[in-house]
C-alpha cells in the first residue's frame, strides 16, 4: 500500500496550516501512477518505482452508501492525484467534496480519507 | 460445419424459492435433459458464485456432482467447476469444445444456480463482500457502492439524465411482466422508480437487481440443435476498480464484444435482440454502448423514443433482465442463453420478438471486472 511520510514537507492544504504529509506512490517509466505497490504496471507492464506525491487530489466520483454492511451511512469516493494515481477514499465533508472539487488525502488506520482542501487565509 | 449448438435448455422459476441449492440445480438439469441421451454427455460445467458463503457447502463441486450423479445414474461425465458466474462457465465450455477434434465432441451441460433469499439482504451483502477483493472490502465498497461511483461518473461525463435510469427499470419490468418465470412480474412507473429509496446515490432500490433464487441449464451438442454459438469473447479490466483510467467505461465489455463479433463475422446492426448485464440500470446503457450498438452516452435517447423494447429494431432484455427476471448470480449468464434460445426458436410466448434470428448475450462479473459476450444464431 502507499504510505505517507509524516516528516515530508507540505505540498497541499493551507499555507498557514500544519503540514500535510506527502504520499508515497508508485510510478512506471511511462508515468502511470498507482497507490497500490504492484510488482509491475497494470497498464503497460513496466516496473514500478516509489515516488513522493503531494496529498492534493480531485474527487472523480462520490456516493453516499446508505445500505452498508455496518448499517451506518458513509460517503465513499474515488480521488485522483495530479500524477493520475487514483484511490478509493472515505469522504469527510459535504458539497465541498463533490466531484471536481479539490481535496487533501490523508491515511489513517490503513484507509485513505479525503477532506476539503483548506482555503488560504 | 463444426457448430456448437444448443440442443435444449431450462430456466427454473426465479424468485423466492423454498428449495435448496442442490434441488434448484437438479430442477434445471431435469428440464434441460428431458429428452437427452445421458450417455452422450461428457462434461458438466457448474457455476455458483458463493455456495460456501451463502449455503454452507464446503465442497460444492463434490456435493453437487454427487447429487447430479444420483439423479442421473447413467451419467459418466467429468464435473468441472465451480465457476463463479454462468458466463464464465459457458465461455470455458465453448473454448474447450472448440479445441476438440470434431469426432471427439460429446454433449456438454452448463448449469448455473444460486440460493440467496433464505438470508436477510444485509447478511447476503456481507457474505458476498467476502468474495470482493480485500482492498475494496476495507472501504465498505459493496457492489452497489462501486456501481454508484460508475453511474455518477457516466452521467456527468455524457450528460445522461437521472430519468434514463428510471426508464430502463420501467422497460425491463414491462418485459418481466410477460415472463412467467421472472422474479418480478409487475410493471413499474417512472414515478415509482424515482421515489424508491436510495441505496447508494444516485442508485435507488428500483435501479438495482434483486437477490433471487434459481437455476438455469443448457445442453450443448455438436449434433442437434436449432441455434448455435456463432461467436464468443472475453474481456478483462485492471485488477483494482480504483485503477481504471475512466470509471465511466466498461473496457472489458468492449473487448469481449469486439472479439465475439469478429469471430461471428457480424456487426451490431445485424443483431435482433440482446440479453445484457443490468445489475444496475445504468449498466445496461453502458454495456450496450461498449458493445457498439450506440455511441457513448446516447442510448437513453433511443429508450426515451420507445426503442429497446420487444418488436422494435433492437430488443434489449426481453426476459426482464436481471432487474425484473431476477439475479441468482451464478445462473445469470446461463439463463440469458435460455432466453435467447427460446426467442430464436419462437417459444418466448407473450414476449416473443418477431423475426428474431440473431441474438447476443453480455454477462459480467463484479463491476465489469471481466465480461463475456456470446453471439447466438438460429439455424435456418
Amino acid at each position: 500500500m502507499a504510505e505517507q511520510r509524516e516528516s515530508s514537507p507540505r505540498a497541499g492544504g493551507s499555507p498557514n496550516g500544519p503540514a500535510a504529509p506527502r504520499l508515497t506512490l508508485h510510478r512506471c517509466e511511462n508515468s502511470h501512477s498507482f497507490f497500490f505497490p504492484h510488482v509491475s504496471c497494470p497498464l503497460c507492464g513496466a516496473n514500478l518505482q516509489p515516488f513522493d506525491d503531494p496529498p492534493d487530489a480531485e474527487i472523480v466520483s462520490r456516493t453516499i452508501v446508505r445500505v452498508s454492511p455496518t448499517g451506518s451511512p458513509f460517503a465513499l469516493g474515488l480521488a485522483r492525484t495530479a500524477s493520475g494515481a487514483q484511490t478509493l477514499c472515505i469522504i469527510e465533508g459535504g458539497s465541498e467534496t463533490d466531484p471536481g472539487k479539490d481535496v487533501v488525502i490523508t491515511k489513517r488506520d490503513g484507509l485513505y480519507y479525503a477532506s476539503p482542501r483548506p482555503r488560504a487565509v | 460445419m463444426n457448430r456448437i449448438k444448443i440442443k435444449s435448455s431450462c430456466l427454473t422459476p426465479i424468485g423466492r424459492r423454498d428449495e435448496d441449492l442442490v434441488a434448484l440445480v437438479l430442477e434445471a438439469l431435469r428440464g434441460a435433459l428431458l429428452e437427452a441421451d445421458i450417455s452422450r454427455i461428457t462434461d458438466v460445467y457448474i457455476a455458483s458464485y458463493a455456495p460456501t458463503e451463502l449455503c454452507g457447502l464446503t465442497n460444492p463441486l463434490q456435493r453437487l456432482g454427487h447429487a447430479i450423479q444420483l439423479e442421473f445414474p447413467r451419467l459418466r461425465a467429468t464435473f468441472r467447476g465451480i465457476f463463479k458466474t454462468g458466463g464464465d462457465a459457458l465461455f470455458s465450455a465453448l473454448e474447450t469444445i472448440d479445441r476438440q477434434a470434431p469426432d471427439d465432441r460429446g454433449d456438454v451441460v452448463v448449469v448455473g444456480a444460486e440460493k440467496m433469499t433464505h438470508l436477510p439482504p444485509a447478511q447476503v451483502a456481507g457474505l458476498l463482500s467476502q468474495r470482493e477483493n480485500p482492498h475494496d472490502r476495507a472501504y465498505g465498497a459493496t457492489l452497489p457502492a462501486l456501481g454508484a461511483l460508475v453511474t455518477r461518473s457516466y452521467m456527468a461525463e455524457y450528460g445522461v439524465p437521472e430519468r434514463a435510469l428510471h426508464e430502463v427499470a420501467v422497460k425491463n419490468h414491462e418485459h418481466g411482466s410477460r415472463n412467467p418465470k421472472a422474479h418480478f412480474q409487475n410493471t413499474v412507473t417512472v414515478e415509482e422508480v424515482a421515489s424508491s429509496p436510495l441505496v447508494c446515490d444516485p442508485l435507488r432500490r428500483l435501479h438495482c437487481a434483486p437477490t433471487s433464487d434459481g437455476a438455469a441449464a443448457v445442453l450443448l451438442s455438436p449434433k442437434d440443435g436449432a441455434v448455435w454459438y456463432r461467436g464468443w469473447g472475453k474481456g478483462t479490466d485492471v485488477p483494482l476498480f480504483q485503477e481504471r483510467r475512466d470509471i465511466s467505461r466498461f473496457t472489458a465489455t468492449a473487448e469481449a464484444a469486439a472479439r465475439a463479433l469478429e469471430r461471428a463475422n457480424v456487426v451490431p446492426g445485424d443483431v435482433d435482440l440482446v440479453e445484457i448485464h443490468d445489475a444496475f440500470t445504468s449498466f445496461e446503457l453502458i454495456n450496450l454502448e461498449e458493445m457498439g450498438f450506440f455511441p457513448m452516452g446516447t442510448t437513453w435517447k433511443k429508450l426515451a423514443e420507445g426503442g429497446l423494447r420487444v418488436n422494435t429494431a433492437l430488443a434489449v432484455n426481453t426476459s426482464g433482465g436481471m432487474k425484473a427476471k431476477g439475479h441468482p448470480i451464478g445462473s445469470t449468464g446461463v439463463s440469458a442463453s435460455v432466453e435467447i434460445h427460446e426467442q430464436l426458436t419462437g417459444r418466448a410466448g407473450e414476449r416473443q420478438h418477431r423475426g428474431a434470428r440473431l441474438g447476443m448475450i453480455q454477462s459480467a462479473g463484479g463491476v465489469s471486472n471481466e465480461s463475456y459476450v456470446f453471439v447466438i444464431e438460429a439455424i435456418s
